[in-house]
């Protein structure tokens, strides 16, 4: 017994001596784990993706207030010139609508002569934003919706008719949306009427670049960028942004779907195997 | 055994357990969909303020087990490589709990200024080591802003933690 307690005692004076080097050393080889890019690293942000997402539609419910509190306040800020911005904004259109409308009639009566099938939308889960999970490296949301719900891996995230990103991990009840804007995040994209192939890439701010145009592209503010559908991580034609500014080395591009708008998304299934899962990677390096 | 014979040991431990709450209510606060493109752009992680508080008031209810705790959590909840927050959160411990002889008694202006000192480089360093991890430079601005901001936002989260330490934690071994 007395031995015991002496053992007990050592083992305490050492915890309280070096206990703290011993976590410091932990925390290295989690690093090191990191590298590992294990699947069970994934399999557990998953089940903590669950876990966060239970916790913070709890915790956010009193905030929620605070939270438009703020965003009627920065709509009030910006009432005026938001008004002459609609305005000229609904003059162009009106005129858009109407030609939409002859090139809708145009474009049935040709599918019909044609006797064209029309691609149909994948399966479409609709679901809530819960929790912004990025840092100053990453720019990701929480999903309100999981395996249960038949989220998979790859599900590409529209909000109105544009792009917002894809699903990276997959829980029960909550799925990680990675955004356009994350700094990982590369899209190959058709850039204006004459669909130069290029590269949008993100880089942690609410500005896109676009990058690796054919040489000799001509590119003007306000061309319409939508997905290429090359690499097979998005079908083609998603709207992605218009160009924003060209300057000499960089041009900056205007996503259409901004971030602190987005309240819920649709998470559509295109059928797109897209990039290889991690699994598969380890699989085949072994 | 009835419930109000264990209800003070309960109470006892849940006041004992401020600290770490604090610290990881914070870590959830980074989460919340505020819809701001302030909070956006510049996500502020609060807890390395009240990390620092706490490690100078009771840092004894602080022990290096909850601090790795709350580092795992974070790596797990964002999505930066396992380990990172982690291994700066130890290391901030460290740094904190070693120079707090010369921290205690000082003035708030005095502690404002070293939090300042502490945390730079601390940034720096997560900001390397995601950048190594990763393969690739990681884009600085957001981090300098990030840093400046939670600077800025100090006296705040620190009148806080003061409130709830003088409140319930000054008169408790």
């Amino acid at each position: 017994m007395k031995s015991r307690m002496g053992r007990i005692r050592i083992f305490k004076f050492f915890y309280r001596r070096f206990g703290v080097y011993l976590y410091f050393l932990l925390a290295c080889g989690l690093l090191l784990l990191g590298l590992s890019k294990h699947p069970i690293l994934e399999k557990t942000r998953s089940v903590i993706a669950d876990f966060t997402c239970e916790i913070v539609s709890i915790l956010y419910t009193p905030f929620q207030g605070l939270g438009y509190i703020g965003e009627y306040m920065s709509d009030f800020w910006d009432i005026y010139n938001e008004n002459l911005l609609l305005k000229e904004e609904n003059d162009k259109l009106l005129y858009w609508v109407n030609r939409a409308q002859q090139l809708k009639q145009e474009n049935d009566s040709l599918k019909k002569e044609l006797n064209f099938a029309v691609p149909s939308l994948g399966k479409t889960i609709t679901a809530y934003i819960v929790a912004d999970n990025g840092g100053a490296f990453t720019r990701s949301v929480l999903v309100q919706a999981g395996e249960k719900e038949g989220v998979r891996k790859g599900f590409v995230a529209l909000y109105n008719a544009g792009l917002l990103g894809r699903i990276v991990s997959v829980g029960e009840k909550a799925s990680r949306l990675l955004l356009l804007t994350d700094y990982a995040s590369r899209v190959p994209v058709y850039v204006g009427e004459r669909r130069y192939l290029g590269i949008v890439e993100g880089n942690n701010s609410s500005i896109l670049h676009l990058t690796s145009l054919p040489e000799g592209a001509i590119v003007r503010e306000g061309d319409y960028i939508t997905t290429s559908g090359h690499a097979g991580v998005f079908p083609m034609g998603l709207a992605v942004g218009t160009v924003s500014k060209i300057r000499k080395d960089e041009i900056e591009v205007i996503p259409f779907v901004s971030q602190e708008k987005v309240d819920f998304v649709r998470l559509v299934d295109f059928g797109i195997g897209g990039l290889l899962p991690s699994e598969i990677i380890i699989e085949e390096k072994k | 055994m009835k419930f109000r014979d264990i209800s003070p040991y309960l109470m006892d431990g849940f006041i004992k357990s401020i600290p770490f709450l604090t610290c990881f209510s914070f870590l959830f606060l980074g989460l919340f969909p505020f819809r701001l493109s302030f909070f956006i752009e510049l996500f502020l992680p609060f807890t390395y303020i009240s990390l620092f508080c706490w490690l100078i008031l009771r840092p004894d209810l602080l022990p290096p087990a909850s601090i790795f705790v709350l580092g795992l959590l974070s790596d797990l909840i964002y999505m930066n490589p396992l380990g990172i927050n982690t291994f700066v959160f130890m290391l901030f411990y460290l740094i904190v709990y070693t120079q707090r002889r010369f921290l205690i008694g000082h003035s708030f202006l005095f502690l404002w200024n070293t939090f300042a000192i502490f945390i730079i480089p601390l940034f720096i360093l997560q900001w390397g080591l995601v950048s190594l991890l990763r393969g690739q430079f990681m884009p600085i601005n957001s981090m300098i802003g990030q840093c400046f901001l939670l600077i800025g936002f100090y006296p705040f989260i620190a009148w806080f933690c003061s409130k709830l330490y003088n409140s319930y934690l000054d008169d408790i071994s």
